[in-house]
């Protein structure tokens, strides 16, 4: 499994730092809220807001908010524990 | 967020099952003297108060407290509320049973009958369906009921019967209050052995056959802009948009391909989806900013 975080308008410095404190290995990338940018594309108005998507790139389950339960079954029916 | 926790209430309190027979003569003589009693009431009001937790796993107290009115065969009118938080209304006119649910300004039908059926074992069920042989599943086998004393409510000595369930939730014990004229003040339901009860029900200010409470006092009128529940369900399956927070409104719907993308890193480089899903299984998206 991999994970992206998209970020929303937060300097280099300060998710180069947010990652550092969190030691995350995950790649982070910086996102665009322009009319045809990322959050615009997958629809995105609050936060958090995590999709899963499966190996051929389908949406098999999204949420707004913390839901790990919810997300944990999503990655388990991938076969991910 | 909207509370559900009314609902949720009276639910849990329909699911016991009490037993049918009776095992010490004390017990035994007090709850067909209620049995009695209750059947000849013709019309009862009283102060209600429900307590018990504020969720099925939280250990924090919730209160709720409200009006009882009934009169035979069926009527019911019936309010209860947890100050801001959830407002409930329950209205019998004799041939359709209301349930107004405040928080989402609706209101659910069902017919008398169906609506009236099983109330568990709590005070205003007893009013329509005095036994506890009603509340049994009929398969269950009965376990015992004992007198355990007398213990003063609210000014009032009442007799205390206890009953135990044998059923699936879980052999629960329920302690039934009858005042000195056999009509039941309170119902404590507990969850398993040696525990604080569950939930509580108590009734105050009892006040049995009022020549005044007619069913004229037992109609029902949605207030302006409440809508059916049935209909609003009808709706949202007809139309799935509806009924979805607005900030989930927009989002790329399940079995939809994801969005390509090719982005800035913070480390200078760039990452597409495509690369960051290749060799995995799942890939999570995750939408978020420090501020």
């Amino acid at each position: 499994m991999n994970l992206v975080a998209v970020n929303l308008g937060d300097s280099k410095a300060v998710i180069n730092q947010y990652a550092a404190e969190g030691k995350f290995a995950f790649p982070m990338v910086m996102g665009d809220n322009t009319p045809n940018g990322i959050f615009k594309r997958y629809g995105v108005q609050a936060y958090p807001t995590n999709y899963v998507i499966d190996s051929r790139g389908i949406v098999v389950w999204r949420s707004v908010g913390f839901d790990e339960a919810g997300m944990r079954a999503a990655l388990a029916k991938l076969g991910i524990k | 967020m909207r509370n559900r926790t009314v609902p949720i209430v009276l639910t849990a309190a329909m699911t016991i099952v009490l037993p049918a027979a009776y095992a010490d003569e004390k017990s035994d003589a007090i709850l067909k003297e209620a049995m009695a009693a209750s059947a000849r009431l013709k019309s009862l009001s009283a102060d209600m108060s429900v307590s018990g937790p504020a969720t099925g796993q939280g250990s924090k107290e919730m209160t709720l407290s409200g009006t009882f009115r009934a009169l035979r065969p069926n009527f019911i009118r019936f309010s209860m509320e947890m100050p801001g938080q959830e407002a409930m209304l329950v209205v019998c006119d004799g041939t359709t049973l209301f349930m107004q649910t405040q928080s989402e300004k609706t209101y659910s039908k069902k017919t008398a009958e169906e609506g009236m059926k099983n109330m568990g074992p709590t005070p205003f069920g007893f009013f329509f369906h005095p036994t506890l042989e009603q509340l049994n599943d009929g398969k269950t086998p009965p376990k015992t009921t004992k007198y355990i004393g007398q213990e003063t409510i609210d000014g009032i000595v009442t007799d205390v019967i206890e009953a135990t369930g044998t059923n699936t939730s879980g052999g629960q014990r329920v302690r039934f209050y009858f005042t000195p004229e056999r009509i039941m003040k309170r119902v404590d339901i507990f969850g398993a052995p040696n525990q604080t009860p569950q939930m509580s029900f108590t009734f105050k200010n009892i006040v049995t056959d009022d020549a005044a409470v007619t069913p004229a006092d037992f109609t029902y009128t949605p207030p302006a802009g409440f809508r059916d529940q049935a209909e609003v369900m009808k709706e949202q399956a007809a139309n799935p948009s509806r009924g979805v927070p607005d900030y989930m409104k927009n989002l790329v719907p399940v079995g939809k391909k994801a969005p390509a993308f090719s982005l800035p890193t913070p480390k200078g480089g760039t990452l597409s989806l495509a690369r960051a899903m290749k060799g995995r299984k799942a890939t999570i998206v995750n939408f978020w900013f420090y501020g």
